[in-house]
């Protein structure tokens, strides 16, 4: 007994230092705040539909951890109030447990009033210090919260915490011209380009990037000053960063979370799913060794490294094409 | 009164010394009024009667002021000497003058000696100084300043504290800017320049200085300012010598030796005019006049080297820059601390590819005047070269652009290069030294400075010869651009420069290289326009006779592009009817005879009104169908017969929707003049129309009509590529795409739809080389890219390269699963490293 503890203990740590496969479940809460124009309306209800429908279909998050709370298209009085929105974090808290991953997602606009920054609703907006209270009920969660709002900036410095990746649309209060990110974001979750590392899974990084650089072209091909500019802090310093190529101050944590759950976790309980699930450890582990490689490149003659390098690709290919067979055993037992 | 006080340099403190005595006073003011408003030989006279009333210091200072300036040189040394004599520590003025007087002849190093201890005698004593004094003060500085930097500084610093001491002394004023104009820095010398203005707005200097500022900023304008400045002051030596230059610019040559006459009627020992009527000799091919010139100058002023930088600058402006260099090394063996010259040499050794000699020059006279604008700019580019460029090199060509874009602009710019070179040695018959240099710049502002130092050039591409430049192809400030066609034309210009040892007339070489890329490919060379036959059918273009002024005094905004196609067309007809061996002829005879049209046309068995009339002949056969339907005759007026009644009505009913309506006008239109392409023309509305109604066959018949015109149009390109694709077609979707990247060779798509098309055909190698584009050009997906190029790499055999990309490719994204099936599919599936039996038949294991 004890060993075999042991030996998940050793397992569940080598999950959690890849980082990158964890075998918690995933939470979606997405909240759409006033819209003002019937134009924003309709395009903040898209953004909140299209991320519930990619959630579901393509990143096989279960309907029932995925909530929308949203107005009617039309604008009346359905529109969540803070109330709302907080009752849904706490329902939201209890309905997981320790090494889950919850991604709060605010859509709308925001301000930036007497020091204080805002996501707006009906009646009272819902403040970043209190929804900083509000996530103390998270404990053990993996979080990431994306405010895509205007004026969301100051969000980062309310909300930082070690090991939470907060998200922003715009870098200060002062920003507070209408933003353009969430729906990049939204649609980076099934966009090729998106998955930078190609491993079939987009992360918050890739996201984030994926949005922010789309926001920048599509300015600049309307010919128009980029006056939305996102942040990402996940170093607990409270300061985002634009993440720039030569930045390197966060985006390792929101590098290894994802939405969409990896190949061996969603395959359940049966032997092959432990079987991919053993293969997605290996797996990480091979990244892992190659990552530690990376970093000790200077230290290396090229012939070296590339030979090295090359040694745990091919034992990753093999890894891989191990685990397309037994997904494919799988599927088909399934099917039977 | 008032203006004359003004004019005379502001005399103020003098005055109220000279008061003491009145009649002397009198006099002596008189004196300086005749000076300011440059009468000098009254301005003598009264100086003399001043003196003779009263001999004091600011009196024989004036007296050889005015004697200076009439080029009464030793008359001049004596008065200041007198001055010297008399009271030598309240002769500061004459001092300095004295001085200056003698800084270019054989007691060169006694008058820099003196000058310094002026410097150093009244380091101290600025306080007590006036406006005058401390403007002798800065004149004392800038004259060492060669010598120790710093002293532009100081010379500056007096010439601020004379204004300060007496905001009405407006020669100090001009003076400052002047020299800030010598360091080309525009902006600030025409401030100092308006501020003098003012004050008096017919303060002749200040308005030839202004005239400077125009003429350094290109604006046509500087004739007429420095003209004005003469009405008011005829006497102003400078203005006569300036608008000599401007009319050596335009080889107004009889015009430009009237004001030398004038000028040195003025002063016969004027320096700068003496130098300007050298350079005119030079620029008349006159070697024993120019060499009497020189004689002349060296008799007066042994070490003066300014005539070789004005010589070897105005060698440089009409490309002669063999000449310019050595022009500039005399000049630096008389004076070696001649920046100006220093910098000259050091820019024309670059333009010749002497890349060391010329930025050790250029960093001589950064050294030696660290304000020169021009060589900081340059040497500025010249770390940006050796730190950011890149080289590729060929056979005869060394390419040299941005790291990033030398890899991928060389397999498409080496081919054309060498193309252009084989073509043009065989056609003209002639080798030219190499490897020949091509420079490609991404920014203007690069490409602006390593032309002529400055920003703000209006070309995309020179040639100096043994090196080329090309602004970096892009949809940039001036459009898109066929770089290849450009390059083509560059090329050219190398052959003719060496060809004519730089002596080809610009109209030649232009009409030449334009002609040129009009027999290379389709397309390239200039089309006609609307635009170009309504200035020719308004009489705005020059007579073939007359095609150079064009390029030297350009009188509306599109002369000179009109005038590179007609010089083209001129070209063409010399060639249809005297042959190719007329123009080659013609280039060699530029290297040892006369250059001018007269010998031209004498050549080629013309006189210049029949010269003229024969291209008219031509131009007119040529395009007699579209003027007329520009330019219908008004009896009988007919709108069928109209072209741009009946475009416009086209481009309108297709605006409107009546697809039918528009089909038939802009058919009727383009029938009247086909030779119209590119944007604004028939053939993209009706491409369009054809494709709406399901002609895809017509549609790519309007488009590739159109790209055979004019080989500019990207848009058309890449329309006429996707058309053929989607039609099956796709060895010409090939072509296509392959000419639209001659135009913008940076589109990462363009290069993707390449790849695949390539591979579709199996033309390895290029699919290699398109997907090797893409993953240069930073696409938004680079690991797909390099993979599609490793892809591609093991296709066409080379697995080596191949893994080499793969590895790369997966160092980023490990997980990516083509990629590591095909470096299993590259090694050849032994097995996990570790876990073979050593001959390579284990078969593949588990990942765990």
């Amino acid at each position: 007994m004890k060993t075999l503890y042991a030996g998940i203990l050793v397992a569940a740590a080598q999950f959690f230092a890849a980082g990158a496969v964890d075998a918690s479940q995933r939470h979606l809460l997405i909240v759409v705040g006033l819209g003002g124009e019937p134009h924003y309306t309709k395009l903040f209800n898209e953004w909140a539909a299209q991320m519930a429908e990619i959630a579901e279909r393509v990143l096989a998050i279960a309907g029932e951890r995925i909530t929308v709370l949203q107005g009617s298209a039309e604008g009346d009085g359905e529109t969540p109030r803070k109330e709302d929105v907080l009752t849904m974090l706490r329902n939201t808290a209890d309905a997981s447990t320790a090494g889950d991953m919850v991604m709060v997602l605010l859509i709308g606009h925001g301000t930036a009033r007497n020091g204080r920054a805002l996501f707006n609703l009906p009646g009272p907006d819902l403040s970043a210090s209190e929804l900083r209270e509000q996530l103390q009920l998270f404990a053990g969660r993996s979080l990431v919260i994306v405010n895509a709002a205007s004026s969301s900036g100051a969000f980062v410095r309310e909300l930082s915490d070690a090991g939470r990746v907060v998200i922003t649309a715009t870098a200060s209060g002062s920003e507070h011209q209408f933003a353009y990110f969430g729906g990049h974001f939204v649609s980076a979750f099934v966009a090729d380009a998106a998955d930078k590392d190609k491993d079939n899974r987009v992360s918050m990084l890739e996201a984030f990037n994926h949005a922010r650089r789309a926001v920048a072209r599509a300015y600049k091909e309307d010919d128009r000053i980029l006056t939305e500019h996102a942040l990402l802090d996940d170093n607990g310093d409270g300061v985002g960063s634009r993440l720039t190529e030569a930045s390197v101050a966060d985006g390792a944590i929101a590098a290894k979370l994802f939405l969409q759950p990896s190949a061996g976790q969603l395959a359940g309980d049966s032997p092959q799913a432990r079987e991919m699930l053993a293969l997605d450890v290996r797996a990480s582990e091979l990244v892992s060794r190659i990552d530690r490689l990376k970093r000790r490149r200077e230290r290396l003659l090229d012939e070296e490294y590339y030979r090295e390098l090359e040694s745990l690709l091919v034992t990753l290919a093999y890894n891989r094409r191990t685990l397309r067979g037994v997904k494919e055993n799988h599927a088909t037992t399934l099917a039977q | 009164m008032r203006r004359r006080l003004r004019n005379s340099a502001g005399f103020a403190g003098l005055l109220a010394l000279a008061l003491t005595a009145q009649p002397h006073a009198s006099a002596l003011q008189d004196a300086h009024d005749k000076l300011g408003a440059g009468e000098y030989g009254p301005a003598a006279e009264l100086a003399r009667a001043a003196i003779a009333e009263s001999p004091t210091v600011d009196a024989w200072t004036a007296l050889g002021l005015a004697l200076t300036e009439n080029g009464k040189t030793s008359s001049a040394e004596d008065a200041f000497r007198q001055a010297i004599t008399l009271q030598p520590d309240a002769a500061l003025r004459a001092r300095v003058a004295l001085a200056l007087l003698r800084v270019h002849g054989e007691q060169r190093d006694a008058a820099r000696g003196e000058l310094q201890t002026v410097l150093d005698e009244y380091r101290d004593r600025s306080g007590a100084l006036l406006s005058p004094e401390l403007h002798s003060l800065g004149d004392a500085a800038r004259e060492l300043a060669n010598r120790d930097a710093a002293l532009f500084r100081l010379a500056v610093d007096y010439y601020r504290l004379a204004i300060e001491r007496d905001p009405d002394n407006l020669a100090v004023r001009v003076t400052l800017g002047d020299l800030l104009l010598e360091k080309h820095n525009n902006a600030d010398a025409l401030l100092s320049y308006r501020g003098a203005l003012q004050r008096d707005e017919a303060f002749a200097p200040a308005i030839l200085g202004v005239a400077r500022s125009q003429h350094f900023d290109h604006n046509p304008a500087a004739r007429d300012t420095a003209s004005s400045s003469l009405q008011l002051q005829p006497t102003l030596v400078a203005a006569h010598t300036f608008i000599a230059r401007l009319q050596l610019e335009t080889q107004a040559y009889p015009a430009a030796d009237e004001h030398l006459t004038a000028a040195l009627a003025i002063n016969p020992q004027s320096l700068p005019a003496l130098s300007m009527r050298a350079t005119m000799h030079y620029l008349r091919e006159e070697p024993e006049l120019l060499e009497r010139q020189l004689q002349t100058i060296r008799e007066l002023a042994p070490n003066y080297s300014a005539v070789y930088s004005l010589l070897s600058e105005l060698a440089a402006r009409t490309g002669r820059y063999r000449d310019a260099v050595e022009f500039g090394l005399i000049g630096l063996t008389l004076n070696d601390t001649d920046w100006h010259a220093m910098a000259s040499l050091g820019i024309n050794r670059l333009r010749l590819g002497e890349m060391r000699s010329g930025r050790r020059a250029l960093e001589l006279a950064f050294r030696g005047d660290p304000f020169n604008v021009r060589v900081k700019n340059t040497l500025d580019l010249l770390d940006k070269l050796s730190q950011q460029f890149d080289t590729q090199r060929s056979e005869r060509f060394v390419l040299v652009a941005e790291r990033g874009r030398t890899e991928l602009l060389a397999p498409y710019l080496l081919p054309i290069a060498e193309a252009a070179y084989e073509y043009y040695a065989d056609r003209y018959a002639y080798q030219l030294a190499h490897p020949l240099r091509i420079e490609v710049y991404t920014e203007h502002a690069d490409f602006s400075v390593r032309t002529v130092g400055l920003t703000g050039l209006d070309i995309l591409g020179a040639s100096f010869g043994p090196v080329v430049l090309l602004d970096s192809p892009r949809p940039g400030a001036f459009g898109a651009f066929n770089w290849a066609s450009a390059l083509w034309h560059e090329i050219a210009h190398s052959f003719h420069l060496a060809m004519s040892e730089y002596r080809a007339p610009r109209w030649f070489s232009e009409g030449l290289a334009v002609a040129e890329e009009r027999l290379a490919r389709p397309g390239w060379g200039g089309d006609v326009s609307p635009g170009f036959l309504q200035a020719y059918h308004a009489g705005k273009l020059r007579n073939a006779s007359e095609l150079e002024q064009a390029f030297l005094a350009p009188r509306f905004a599109n002369e000179i592009p009109y005038t590179y196609y007609l010089a083209s067309l001129l070209i063409e007809r010399i060639e249809s009817d005297h042959g190719v061996a007329a123009l080659t002829n013609l280039l060699r005879n530029f290297a040892t005879e006369d250059t001018s049209i007269q010998a031209v046309t004498e050549q080629l068995g013309y006189t210049p009104a029949a010269f003229d009339e024969w291209l008219d002949d031509y131009v007119r056969g040529r395009f007699g169908h579209a003027l007329q339907a520009l330019f219908p005759s008004p009896a009988g007026s007919d709108a069928a017969g109209d072209y741009e009644n009946l475009l416009g009505r086209g481009k309108s009913a297709m605006a409107a929707g009546d697809l039918e309506q528009a089909q038939r006008l802009l058919s009727a239109a383009q029938a009247l003049f086909p030779e119209h392409a590119g944007p604004g023309s028939s053939y993209h509305d009706l491409a369009n129309i054809y494709r709406e109604l399901g002609d895809i066959g017509r549609a790519i018949s309007q488009l590739e009509q159109n790209i055979n015109i004019d080989a500019d149009d990207l848009d058309a390109h890449l329309q006429l590529a996707a058309l053929y694709g989607d039609s099956g077609d796709s060895a010409n979707a090939e072509d296509i795409a392959e000419r639209a990247l001659l135009i913008q060779p940076f589109n990462p798509a363009t290069h993707e739809r390449l790849a695949e098309l390539y591979e579709t055909r199996n033309e390895l190698p290029l699919a290699v080389r398109e997907r090797r584009a893409v993953v240069s050009l930073n696409p938004e997906d680079p690991v797909q890219a390099r993979f599609q190029l490793a892809e591609a790499l093991h296709l066409a055999g080379d697995d080596q390269e191949a893994t080499s990309e793969l590895l790369r490719t997966l160092e980023d994204a490990p997980l990516f699963e083509a990629g590591l099936e095909l470096l299993l599919q590259i090694r050849g599936d032994h097995g996990e490293p570790g876990q073979s039996d050593g001959a390579g038949h284990e078969a593949a294991q588990p990942g765990i």
